[in-house]
């Protein structure tokens, strides 16, 4: 039994002893038989411990690490693969092989000097032990650095990625939750039914794999279900990537080349993949330019199609979200949203306070105190809406119905025309 | 190409060439045949234009969002798989039906000139002056 450092705490075995009531032959309840049971100091050295008859102990020990007892005794010498700790000094015996990357901690040093929070990755690296509450929640195991004159030069950080676990893959199996590297965070996604929805949905998949998806419609559950009411936008990233990832290998399989550079994550995770193929959406992509987010508020095809066509615009946040016909609300997964609800949805998905919103949702700005009007009471900022039904056409322009015709408005027009400015 | 299925009812735009819903039947005794082929053949044409607006049926549940889908010959509207499983089934002519079955009930690949084409009809085919029929 271990702890979320994965400190073996106990260990039991499938024995059990009953324990009977006083005077009474029937068993009461049952005891565990607890082989071994210890206690650690923060570094990991052992505080409390009782041992079996025999005197042989657990193997393993402070951050689920194999114990070399061997050496310096019980407990006092830890193998982490790359290196050999010694939880009594809280220091490794050797200099960190990474040590390069992090100039701010002595190469001695272990889990980042920050043993409660974090383990150690086999003696290389720090990496969170703390649950994550949220998917894509990010969280850096790194600090600022310092040159020798002791000038600031930059942060050097190393970025892991909350996965909530529990995504169906083609087998039936779910995911596993847990703090992923980048890399690591594309790869649990990509093997999802989720994802391979998404890769549909942005028809990712060439026409003989499309054949090959499997149940659409289960996946399509699975999409919604992770998706819910949206994703932040380190998870919408990752995910985009990984419905990229999920959908190329299907495609090689069926053109029979199996190519390990279909696979590489790098490659996708670079801005330029991202940009390309209607993968912006719902955490939208703000790389280029450090632009706001755009967020899309469900997962429907016209909120992912609109989503990708639309071009983000720097100092604006763009909220993707369906409309009500009478333009006082908002649909999200068939809901029906009031202004201020979007709005704390939007503060949920990266919205800052005080950014000027694009709000991409047909009727919104139809009337004087319509939808997009309260929403600009609410934020207190400039808000653009369409009067009509709006489209977002391929290429990124708008076509919005308005008076007697279509309009359809280059993008970088939208302040005036047919989308309306409410300040 | 031909527009099929449009209800005036959902035409909130300036696109307004359907018929209301009231003027067609429900055919509450035949059971319809291969609906659920229909129904994925609908839901899977290629989109000619999607909107932001979620469709609400007559009790105000949602439907689906607002979306046109093509197969190089039809552009249908999003809702008409919906309508059509409550057996308003005059909504798809017997042409329409016929090319499902052709296509095997698997809508065909779009090309790009065409879908372009489907959004031109689309854009040019709004008329506020006319109202029910075509």
């Amino acid at each position: 039994m271990t702890n979320h450092l994965g400190n073996v705490l106990a260990t039991v075995s499938d024995r059990k002893f009953g324990v009977s009531s006083a005077g009474s032959s029937l068993i009461h309840h049952y005891d565990p038989h607890i082989v071994t049971a210890q206690d650690y100091y923060p570094f990991g050295m052992i505080s409390r411990v009782a041992l079996p008859n025999n005197n042989v102990p657990y193997k393993f020990g402070f951050n689920g690490k194999m114990n070399d007892n061997e050496v310096k005794g019980l407990g006092n010498q830890q193998d982490y693969g790359m290196r050999i700790s010694d939880p009594r000094i809280g220091r490794f015996l050797s200099v960190d092989p990474l040590t390069k990357g992090y100039p701010e901690l002595t190469p001695y040093q272990f889990a980042g000097n920050s043993p409660m929070a974090n383990i150690d990755l086999d003696g290389g690296e720090p990496k969170p032990a703390i649950n994550g509450t949220q998917e894509g929640q990010s969280q850096s195991t790194s600090q600022d650095t310092y040159n020798a004159r002791g000038d600031y030069t930059g942060t050097k950080t190393e970025t892991w990625y909350w996965h909530s676990g529990g995504l169906r893959d083609a087998k039936g199996n779910l995911t596993k939750a847990g703090w992923y590297g980048s890399g690591g965070y594309v790869n649990v996604l990509s093997t999802s039914l989720a994802a391979k929805s998404l890769g549909s949905s942005l028809g990712l998949y060439n026409s003989a794999a499309k054949s090959l998806s499997g149940n659409e419609e289960l996946n399509k559950k699975e999409l919604d279900r992770f998706v819910g009411s949206g994703l932040n936008y380190e998870a919408a990233r990752h995910f985009t990537a990984a419905a990229k990832a999920t959908a190329n290998s299907s495609n090689s399989f069926v053109s029979g080349k199996i190519e390990p550079s279909n696979f590489n994550v790098e490659d996708l995770l670079g801005v330029g993949m991202l940009l390309r193929g209607g993968l912006r959406f719902l955490g939208g992509i703000a790389a280029r330019n450090r632009v706001m987010p755009l967020v899309g508020f469900g997962s429907d095809k016209a909120i992912i199609q609109n989503s990708a066509n639309l071009i983000s615009k720097k100092g604006w946040y763009d909220a993707v979200v369906h409309g009500t016909e009478d333009g006082m609300a908002f649909t999200i997964n068939k809901k029906i949203v009031s202004p201020q609800e979007l709005y704390n949805h939007m503060l949920a998905n990266g919205y800052k306070p005080g950014t000027k919103i694009r709000l991409m949702s047909c009727y919104s700005g139809n009337f004087p105190n319509g939808a997009a009007a309260q929403l600009q009471k609410i934020a207190g900022v400039q808000v653009v809406a369409p009067t009509g039904e709006l489209s977002i056409m391929n290429k990124g322009s708008f076509m919005v119905n308005y008076g007697q015709q279509f309009y359809v408005a280059p993008t970088k027009q939208h302040e005036v025309g047919k989308m309306l400015l409410f300040e | 190409m031909k527009f099929v299925g449009i209800i005036s009812d959902h035409e909130r735009g300036l696109f307004k060439i359907g018929q209301p819903l009231s003027e067609y039947q429900i055919q509450k005794e035949v059971p319809v045949e291969n609906l659920e082929q229909i129904i994925n053949y609908l839901e899977n044409g290629t989109v000619v234009v999607s909107f932001l607006h979620y469709v609400y049926d007559k009790m105000n549940n949602p439907i689906v969002p607002l979306i046109f889908y093509t197969d190089g010959t039809w552009i249908w509207p999003s809702y008409l798989g919906y309508y059509y499983s409550k057996q308003y089934t005059d909504l798809i002519p017997e042409e329409f039906l016929t090319d499902m079955k052709n296509n095997n009930y698997n809508p065909p690949t779009v090309d790009n000139e065409k879908l372009l084409e489907a959004q031109k009809l689309y854009v040019n085919t709004y008329d506020p002056n006319r109202k029910g029929g075509k």
